[in-house]
């Protein structure tokens, strides 16, 4: 459901594409939602895809922060689908600036923890400000590294966009600020169900799993 | 890269560019020329935005932040190239602002976007 793409160490081949391509296979896995009912535990082929691209721009002060709801309630950037057959794959890469992204699942709930209590992100706390935040360079705009997948009623998934302190002093009016550009790509993908998969096609899709199993 | 140049009258102050919103401005160029001007002037160069609503403020208004200020003299010039301006970051509109709007006085400013 999240995934982030570390800077590869070597590469070795033929380069495989970044983003599902017509023809590739993705599996939802079982812990997927019955409230999901056309995923869960389901296997499909992409049939075509689409890639739009979106830019989302905040100027943000400093020590301060916005929830960017990328789902399509009220509020939201209306990043997620409305076909139950359609899979949104989104790119995420940030322009250059200080500031950092962390993120929640459905609101409140943080994507990125450790296993210690206590140990969550809070932009508030100084101890845990940068725990589980994503920085411009972990994913530049031009080098997208942070995919997210989104299908149709899934819970909003809110992006934290905190602007870090080091902007110049904080006083009335000429208080400090940041401008956030969150760039964007929506590889849109109809997705077609396979019943019965073979196991070589097993093998080869692309498993997705739901934002639980990334929180044990 | 675009670039423009304003006579500093009338009005005090002068916008060179708008907000791009999914970029930053990069200023990589600015001249004044003062050579006709009425006496010393001391130019601004203004960042104008309203800022997006925050955890920390839900109803935010016009700000407008200094980033630059250069005092030219009587009769002068002053030339700011790139490797001295590619640290300032213009977040909304690019102005430039006088101190006695003065029809002597030429600010002339390249930018491009980050």
């Amino acid at each position: 459901m999240i995934q982030y793409l570390p800077t590869p160490e070597a590469t070795v081949g033929a380069t495989l594409p970044k983003l599902l391509q017509k023809g590739f296979f993705v599996k939802f896995t079982d812990a997927w939602p019955d409230t999901l009912p056309h995923v869960m535990g389901k296997f499909f082929k992409v049939a075509r895809v689409n890639e739009v691209n979106q830019d989302l721009s905040y100027i943000l002060p400093s020590n301060d922060y916005r929830d960017v709801d990328f789902s399509n309630q009220t509020g939201g950037v209306n990043l997620y689908p409305e076909n139950t057959r359609t899979l949104y794959e989104v790119a995420l890469g940030f322009k250059p600036g200080n500031y950092q992204v962390q993120f929640y699942i459905p609101a409140g709930e943080f994507v990125n923890r450790l296993e210690q209590a206590g140990m969550t992100p809070d932009v508030t706390v100084v101890a845990r400000k940068y725990l589980g935040a994503f920085k411009p360079e972990d994913s530049p705009y031009e080098d997208k590294r942070i995919l997210l997948y989104f299908v149709k009623d899934l819970e909003p998934l809110i992006a934290r966009t905190f602007v870090d302190t080091g902007q110049g002093p904080v006083a009335v009016p000429n208080i400090a600020f940041e401008k956030c550009v969150l760039g964007v790509t929506v590889n849109k993908c109809y997705l077609e169900e396979m019943k019965t998969p073979t196991a070589e096609q097993l093998a080869r899709a692309k498993t997705l799993s739901y934002y639980s199993e990334l929180r044990w | 890269m675009p670039s423009l140049a304003q006579v500093m009258s009338p009005g005090l102050t002068h916008v060179f560019a708008v907000e791009k919103q999914n970029a930053k401005i990069i200023p990589t160029q600015i001249i004044v020329d003062n050579e006709a001007g009425g006496a010393q002037r001391v130019i601004t160069i203004q960042d104008v935005f309203i800022p997006a609503v925050s955890n920390g403020v839900p109803i935010p208004v016009l700000t407008t932040v200094p980033r630059l200020i250069i005092t030219v003299d009587n009769a002068g010039w002053a030339t700011i190239a790139a490797e001295a301006l590619k640290e300032l970051e213009i977040l909304g509109q690019l102005r430039a602002d006088i101190d006695v709007a003065d029809p002597g006085t030429f600010v002339t400013i390249s930018w491009g976007f980050k």
